[in-house]
């Protein structure tokens, strides 16, 4: 257990182009995932919503219902953001104004089984230099990892995870500029490690994430990504000294010929030439997995927890 | 109130007995001089029968000279009814009867009813009955039962429930309706007797093939539409007395029921056994985008430490989700018992089936909402995809964890042909109408251990249809080290299956239109695994052999009563070996191999010795 008597958790939920009624039954849900964690210790929960698009979807009259609903649960509050920016920006923007020991990531096609949050603050109170956790979905799990330990995982999925606040402020949260699109949650993890960090999966604690089928039963996750976009797949290589990855991508990419290539490469080339490309990380190769498509490990040698 | 049914399980069955059974019932001996006032006198033995047998008086009432005439031949009183009557014109004309007010009368009301109809005779009648404490004697043919559909097809005649029968004709109603009428009119049912079959009518249906006894329309008909010949029988032979006079305006409970019906009853049965794959199921139904629906969490085999545990997990969840849940302790039978429950306890305009071990996906029940709007009375079916999965621990709880990729293993389309040879719908695919139990009384087949899902399937697809989509909602959860109806005996599966079969093969089966190509290719494909069987049984011929010479052996007949005496105590259904159809050498080599390790192959095999000496 943690030495405090109280912990304090912002769970932030980036808002684009949702339906409210998605909203409304995500907290409902998180009220009784927060309702079984405290029956083991107190918890200040402030949940923040961002709204990072133009259109306001989370319409104001629905909202102050909303917050009604929950004040006995949760302080419930908005941030609508005037400019359209990215997932990744609207959390780190909403992270740096918020207080508390830890950050639950939750994407808002999610719900939270009742003992989700319950068990993430488990595996914090279990390990000391735990950094960063995520949580198992379902009906489809993200296809990652199956095979080795059961919290063993690369990287952290962003449809719901949970840091300590203090690392999340330390690493300046997810790397907004880079990742616009997608991968940021895997660079964050992959910083995490670097920092010394472990960085898990809780297999015990679920999540339900809007998945859906297509005619062709190839798989819609809401919340995750099934596969990476093209400049993430050049970024993060090229982020994470794998030189040899990169050039294997950008070449599959000049060959495979398509509009989505064409615009990676070319945005690539353009961060390139206004030098807004980060500091390498990871000389030496330690920490990063590039192993396989989603960035999983695929050998016995990542199979511990650790 | 009591009821008795006449012609059930072979009684004799006729007017006669229930009309003696009632005036038995109400009539004191002491009261000979009762008069039984027959209103129609169409029953040409009922005169003599009250006279001769039950020692009353009769009088008969009639539009018809005929009539009139035959009665007083035969030494009755007979008063002939003037016709175009008004209903107070009736009824003085009744007043005016010499036996008025001076003795008992028992009225009954069967055969008559010319412009006044039911509801008005009952009118009449009421007055006087009142005054009298006369009963009634109502009898009338059931407007639902098959025999009376199809004789008014047959005979042209007007479908007009009670009011302008022909004259002389027996009146046609609803039981909902004739409730309705008596006590509308002040009267009330004290007993009611049903009869299941008229005899009589058999000579005037002959030669039309639906009314035809052996006749396949009938049968498919008297099957779907009576399914239980006691709640539909052929004809209502009430008896009623003056009671107090109810308005009947207000709904009956049924349509107030009917409008607060959740679309779907979601019926999860569960042993209390696998809380984190009950957890998910219920996360997924928390995740559904139509949320229309009510649970019912059927708890079966159950104990009170686990009942308390599901009663613990129910309580965590949403408020919102949880007022839609129901828990059903159902004790005893088999599996399949609990789906019976649901269909008894559910309460949603459609029946849906999940395993507690079940994924669905959000759109699992929006997908069946689309579907219920295009193929409005049907079975409706949606795809699943399955997926290893396999269960352990972490941090002493209990986790699933997938264990291989997504497969795609059903037909997208739904055929019946396609159905009698392999189930092709795992049951969450699946959502039944609540007409299938409203009035087909379809009841899920407790005597099999498995494959009841199948077999309300095909029974349903029959009777109703299928409406089906290719979307995919759901993953069928295949488990690597878990319990499931995967670990039941392969035998247990052959010999459900082949009950089920079995049962279907007794009956016509109505296969929608598109399933003859189906069944064309289903035929072809037997043809060519044929041509292969011959070509592979010549080159084994040795196995067959051994096979054949096993079902042959005097051990293996002579313990076929013993077989079947503990198949039956144990309520499964006795697979006889002799009907297999053989379709490959693997099968010939597998059926072997479980004749010669049962018990009874076994311990018969003195039996053995004895016939190879």
């Amino acid at each position: 257990m943690f030495e405090v008597d109280e912990i304090g958790i912002t769970y932030q939920i980036a808002l684009g182009r949702l339906p409210d009624k998605a909203l409304e039954k995500h907290l409902i849900w998180l009220e009784s995932a927060f309702r079984v964690a405290t029956q083991k210790r107190g918890i200040q929960l402030t949940v923040l919503v961002g709204e990072y698009s133009n259109s306001i979807f989370a319409k104001e009259s629905t909202f102050d219902s909303l917050i009604e609903k929950h004040r006995d649960t949760f302080k419930l509050k908005k941030h609508i953001f005037s400019n359209e920016i990215s997932p990744s920006a609207t959390h780190n923007s909403l992270a740096r104004n918020a207080k508390g020991d830890f950050i639950v990531i939750a994407s808002p096609e999610v719900i939270p089984e009742p003992t989700a949050l319950d068990n993430l603050i488990s595996r914090f109170e279990e390990k000391k230099d735990l950094g960063l956790v995520d949580a198992r979905q379902i009906p489809f799990e993200f296809a990652r990892d199956v095979g080795f330990a059961p919290n063993a995982t690369s990287w952290c999925s962003r449809s719901f995870m949970m840091a300590r606040k203090s690392i999340f402020d330390e690493l300046g949260g997810f790397d907004e500029h880079l990742f616009v699109c997608d991968g940021e949650d895997v660079d964050f993890s992959w910083r995490v490690k670097l920092g010394g960090y472990v960085v898990n999966h809780d297999p015990t604690s679920i999540v339900h994430d809007s998945s859906f089928m297509r005619s062709d039963k190839s798989l819609i996750q809401a919340s995750s990504k099934v596969s990476f976009s093209p400049l993430t797949k050049l970024l993060l290589p090229w982020k994470w000294s794998r030189e040899d990855v990169f050039e294997s991508v950008w070449n599959e990419l000049k060959n495979t010929p398509s509009t989505e290539g064409e615009n990676a490469m070319s945005s690539f080339m353009q961060i390139k030439k206004t030098r807004s490309l980060p500091k390498q990380l990871d000389r030496e190769n330690r920490v990063a997995i590039f192993d396989s498509p989603n960035y999983t490990f695929l050998d016995e040698g990542h199979k511990s927890g650790e | 109130m009591e009821n008795r049914i006449f012609g059930h399980n072979g009684a004799p069955s006729s007017l006669l007995d229930v009309v003696s059974d009632f005036m038995r019932r109400y009539i004191s001996p002491s009261e000979k001089g009762t008069i039984f006032l027959d209103f129609g006198a169409t029953d040409s033995q009922l005169a003599e029968h009250i006279r001769d047998q039950l020692g009353f008086v009769y009088v008969g009432i009639s539009y018809s000279h005929d009539r009139i005439n035959s009665l007083k031949s035969r030494g009755f009183e007979a008063y002939k009814l003037p016709k175009g009557l008004t209903s107070s014109e009736v009824e003085e004309f009744l007043s005016s009867l010499p036996f008025g007010g001076k003795a008992k009368l028992v009225f009954f009301l069967g055969n008559i009813a010319g412009e006044i109809g039911l509801q008005g005779w009952l009118k009449i009648l009421s007055t006087i009955a009142k005054v009298n404490e006369s009963p009634i004697i109502l009898r009338a043919n059931n407007i639902s039962h098959i025999d009376s559909i199809l004789q008014k097809i047959l005979n042209n005649e007007p479908w007009n429930d009670v009011s302008s029968e022909l004259l002389g004709h027996p009146f046609y109603s609803s039981e909902k309706s004739l409730n309705t009428s008596i006590e509308r009119s002040g009267f009330e049912v004290v007993f009611r007797s049903s009869l299941l079959s008229d005899g009589s009518k058999e000579e005037e249906q002959q030669g039309h093939p639906f009314l035809e006894k052996d006749s396949i329309y009938r049968y498919l008909l008297t099957e779907l539409l009576t399914p239980s010949a006691q709640q539909n029988p052929l004809q209502f032979i009430w008896l009623c007395v003056p009671g107090n006079t109810r308005l009947i305006d207000d709904p009956t409970p049924e349509s107030r029921e009917i409008s607060r019906r959740p679309f779907a009853t979601v019926a999860i049965r569960t042993q209390g056994d696998r809380a984190v794959q009950l957890r998910e199921a219920l996360l997924c139904l928390g995740g559904q985008t139509f949320q229309n629906f009510e649970v019912l969490i059927l708890l079966h085999s159950t104990n009170p430490a686990k009942h308390n545990s599901l009663e613990m997990e129910i309580a965590k969840l949403p408020i919102e989700f949880v007022s839609k849940v129901r828990i059903i302790v159902v004790d005893g039978g088999s599996r399949t018992r609990p789906l019976n429950f649901a269909l008894r306890e559910g309460v949603g305009d459609y029946f849906t089936f999940l395993d507690d071990d079940d994924y669905v996906l959000p759109n699992w029940l929006q997908e069946f909402y689309r579907l219920s709007r295009v193929g409005r009375g049907r079975v409706l079916r949606s795809q699943a995809v399955t997926q290893e999965h396999y269960q352990t621990e972490f941090q002493e709880s209990c986790y699933t964890r997938s264990a291989s990729a997504i497969l795609n293993q059903y037909n997208d389309k739904f055929s019946l042909v396609e159905h009698l040879i392999e189930n092709q719908s795992p049951f969450m695919t699946l959502a039944f109408p609540r007409s299938i139990v409203d009035y087909l009384h379809f009841e899920f087949d407790e005597s099999l251990s498995t494959t009841e899902d199948w077999d309300f399937l095909l029974r349903s697809a029959s009777a109703l249809g299928v409406q089906s989509s290719t979307t995919v909602t759901s993953v069928y959860r295949k488990w690597l080290n878990a319990k499931s109806s995967s670990s039941i005996p392969k035998y247990e599966w052959e010999a459900n299956k082949l009950a089920l079969l079995s049962r279907l093969n007794s009956k016509p089966l109505v296969v929608p239109p598109g399933e003859i190509f189906a069944l064309k290719s289903v035929i072809e494909r037997r043809l060519e695994n044929e041509n292969r069987l011959r070509l592979s049984i010549n080159q084994d011929h040795e196995s067959l052999v051994n096979l054949i010479r096993s079902l042959q052996s005097r051990s293996w007949r002579w313990t076929a009563p013993m077989r079947a005496v503990i198949s039956l105590l144990r309520m499964r259904k006795h697979l006889s070996l002799s009907l297999i159809d053989v379709r490959d050498r693997k099968q010939v080599q597998d059926l072997t191999s479980i004749i010669h390790s049962s018990f009874w192959w076994k311990i018969s095999s003195r039996l053995r010795k004895s016939e190879t000496q």
